[in-house]
């Protein structure tokens, strides 16, 4: 019985070498990339060829959405995106909780259990939620190696062969969509920012994307958004005239001085039942006055070190 | 046996149309060419924020005023999961704030010092430059290790953003390091040269240097300063979010540690620890930014209010404390009239609290956005709207 050390066992240094080769080729393959360095406009959905193509969105209609969940496969499987586990979480049928790196499409559930009416009448909440695709997005603002654009539909995309990982975006996303993928089901995973592409590959085919294409109740309608949102406000007077007064939009319109969405609902309840913000805030917004009180306080600063070394100086004198 | 053909449907039959009441929305007729329809105009970038506004048909489709409980336990929720995702930085992102910070600083201050004080505070514009390499040469490996893809790094570099706080200062720290690597040359060279080897070309050359040093110099010091804190602000997380003292404060804290910092390496590493008049200089700027520190904190909690729990009762409390009471107690010290040697160790405990302090608040404040994000009351409280 022969034993090794398997610390310094045969070919180490080798491997050791062909690691760092591998890593080096990576860097310097990826260096046409990154130089030269250069001025990013925000791309807007013109700047790609000549045809204007339309801004294409999704309507998420939670009143027909019956909590089947084919939105959330259908995503997963298009998409390849691992399974996160099992986890059980308690929330009413919804094991997901979240939406995630690998969770592009997460159903919502909430049982109102006599809460809402005198009559004690319970009812389902239920919703698909998804990446909004901010007409002005701050993860887009966000982004330092620019990586994420507005592709020629007008969505919000993430170039997965230039994102670095630095979590920006994550940190700027007032909905909590887009997440660094560290690990996955505890495995480690690439380290770049994921969230929902609204299926650029198939819109680029001219398909419709995989959750609104599988969706049976048409709850996940996808088209142009001007037509989206004719046709959301048209759903909403339909259902305020059956008598639903409870009906409303979000983010077809601005939310509070937040821009339009993209992807946006038409809700029965207050927008925290769903986990979204009711107002999300803009952190782009007043940036130039932050960045001028933090200057002026270091300038300020460094004329008070001035004058005590110019005061210094004659006193010694 | 006759074959029996099953009897078709007519398509036509009344009943039909009634199983057709929901035809298929997402039904692409056309394929490309469904996109191509050329209605939409491309929209400036000014006009994309006002875009989608309800035409005037006058049909009300905004939300309700939805009026509710501000009792937690009757808040509207979906089952306590936080909103936002946990920021992914971590203490990298801490040790980087304070060190890039006291560079800065340390930086400014010296240049300060050789612009005004001239050859009479030599040791502090030399002192500073060396502390204020030291402490930056660890700040970019810190910042390509918390990043997802490490290998990636350069990929800052790709772009010019000044949208992103996170763009602008990487292209900051860029030009900082490149005038603090010719400030340390320069100043070595001062050091190790004497007056008579000195060339024209070396002469000239130091002259153009301490413009440079200056003009491009100081402003990105600042700039590097104060960019950790807008970039926090310019976030979505309930604590940073937009909260104008936050940028104030770590330029102050910056500043303060660099003065710290000059001081103790002046008492550690000088000519028989410094001269008295430069410790004394180095305490009154010292002094200075706590002041505009303490302020800074104060706006900052007040503009917070519930929001700043996380920093004030949550896990770092005890930092926030560490950071106030650093900032207090250095001050006290620096009151106690000792002299000579007694003077001299009350001041190094007094620049070691105040480096304490400045330390305490990065962490504090990194690992409290942690906290603020991962609580849904806060994440609700913070997207609240103003008029409900």
């Amino acid at each position: 019985m022969t034993f090794k050390l398997p610390i310094v066992g045969d070919g180490v240094a080798a491997q050791l070498l062909e690691r760092t080769r591998e890593m080096a080729v990576e860097v310097i393959g990826d260096l046409p990339n990154a130089f030269p360095p250069r001025w990013t406009e925000v791309p807007q959905p013109a700047d790609h060829g000549g045809d204007a193509r339309q801004i294409m969105g999704f309507f998420t209609d939670t009143t027909l959405c019956i909590g089947c969940k084919a939105c959330e496969v259908a995503c997963k499987q298009w998409n390849q995106l691992p399974a996160e586990g099992m986890n059980f979480t308690g929330y009413s049928y919804d094991n997901t909780a979240r939406l995630s790196a690998t969770t592009w499409r997460h159903v919502a559930f909430k049982e109102k259990i006599g809460e809402d009416d005198a009559a004690g009448i319970s009812r389902w909440l239920m919703m698909s939620d998804v990446c909004k695709h901010c007409q002005s997005a701050p993860c887009q603002h966000a982004c330092p190696t620019g990586a994420i654009i507005y592709n020629e539909f007008g969505d919000v995309y993430v170039q997965g062969d230039i994102c670095n990982g630095c979590g920006y975006c994550v940190v700027a996303c007032p909905f909590g969509v887009i997440e660094r993928s560290d690990h996955v089901a505890g495995i480690p995973a690439d380290g770049h920012a994921h969230k929902c592409t609204l299926c650029y590959d198939r819109q680029a085919e001219g398909m419709t994307p995989a959750c609104a294409k599988s969706c049976p109740t048409a709850s996940i309608q996808f088209g142009s958004v001007d037509d989206l949102r004719a046709k959301a406000r048209q759903r909403v007077n339909e259902l305020r005239e059956r008598g639903n007064d409870k009906a409303y939009l979000y983010g077809c319109d601005s939310v509070g001085d937040y821009g339009p969405l993209n992807s946006f609902f038409l809700l029965e309840d207050h927008p925290n039942e769903y986990n979204l913000p009711e107002n999300p805030p803009q952190p782009f917004d007043g940036q130039g006055k932050r960045y001028a009180a933090s200057l002026a306080v270091g300038a300020g600063l460094a004329m008070v070190a001035a004058m005590i070394f110019g005061g210094g100086g004659r006193r010694g004198r | 046996m006759a074959d029996e053909t099953p009897e078709r449907v007519p398509f036509e039959a009344e009943w039909t149309h009634d199983l057709q009441h929901c035809s298929d929305p997402n039904r692409v007729v056309g394929g490309r060419g469904a996109f191509t329809a050329g209605q939409a105009q491309p929209m400036a970038r000014r006009e994309l924020r006002s875009a989608g506004r309800p035409p005037a048909t006058g049909v009300q489709t905004e939300r309700p005023p939805v009026r509710f409980s501000h009792d937690p336990s009757k808040e509207p929720s979906y089952y306590d999961v936080p909103m936002l995702k946990s920021p992914p930085w971590k203490w990298e992102i801490a040790w980087y704030f304070f060190l890039g910070g006291l560079s800065s600083g340390a930086y400014t201050v010296g240049r300060m010092a050789e612009r005004f004080g001239g050859k009479e505070y030599a040791e502090i514009s030399r002192t500073s430059a060396y502390t204020a390499m030291a402490t930056f040469v660890p700040c970019p490996p810190l910042l390509i290790h918390d990043l997802g893809d490490p290998k990636r790094f350069h990929h800052m570099l790709r772009v010019l953003k000044p949208t992103s706080p996170m763009s602008l200062g990487t292209w900051a720290i860029m030009g900082y390091s490149g005038a603090l690597t010719a400030e340390v040359a320069r100043q070595w060279v001062l050091a190790h040269v004497p007056p008579k080897k000195r060339g024209a070309l070396l002469r000239a050359g130091t002259a153009t240097a301490e413009a440079i040093h200056d003009v491009p110099g100081i402003p990105l010091a600042l700039t590097v300063a104060g960019y950790t804190g807008v970039l926090l602000s310019t976030s979505a997380n309930p604590l940073w979010s937009k909260n104008k003292w936050l940028g104030p404060l770590f330029s102050a804290s910056a500043i303060a540690t660099g003065a710290a910092a000059t001081s103790l390496a002046l008492s550690m590493f000088g000519k028989r620890g410094g001269r008295e008049e430069s410790h004394a200089a180095l305490e009154h700027i010292d002094t200075a930014a706590h002041i505009a520190e303490a302020v800074c904190l104060g706006g900052f909690l007040k503009e917070a209010g519930e929001k700043g729990n996380s920093l004030t009762k949550g896990s770092m409390k005890g930092h926030t404390a560490v950071m106030a009471g650093g900032l207090l107690a250095s001050e006290l010290l620096k009151l106690i009239p000792f002299r000579g040697t007694l003077r001299r160790i009350t001041m190094m405990f007094s620049t070691i609290l105040s480096l304490v302090s400045g330390f305490a608040l990065r962490w504090a404040m990194v690992h409290a956005g942690h906290e603020a994000a991962n609580d849904p009351r806060t994440n609700r409280l913070s997207s609240r709207r103003a008029d409900v």
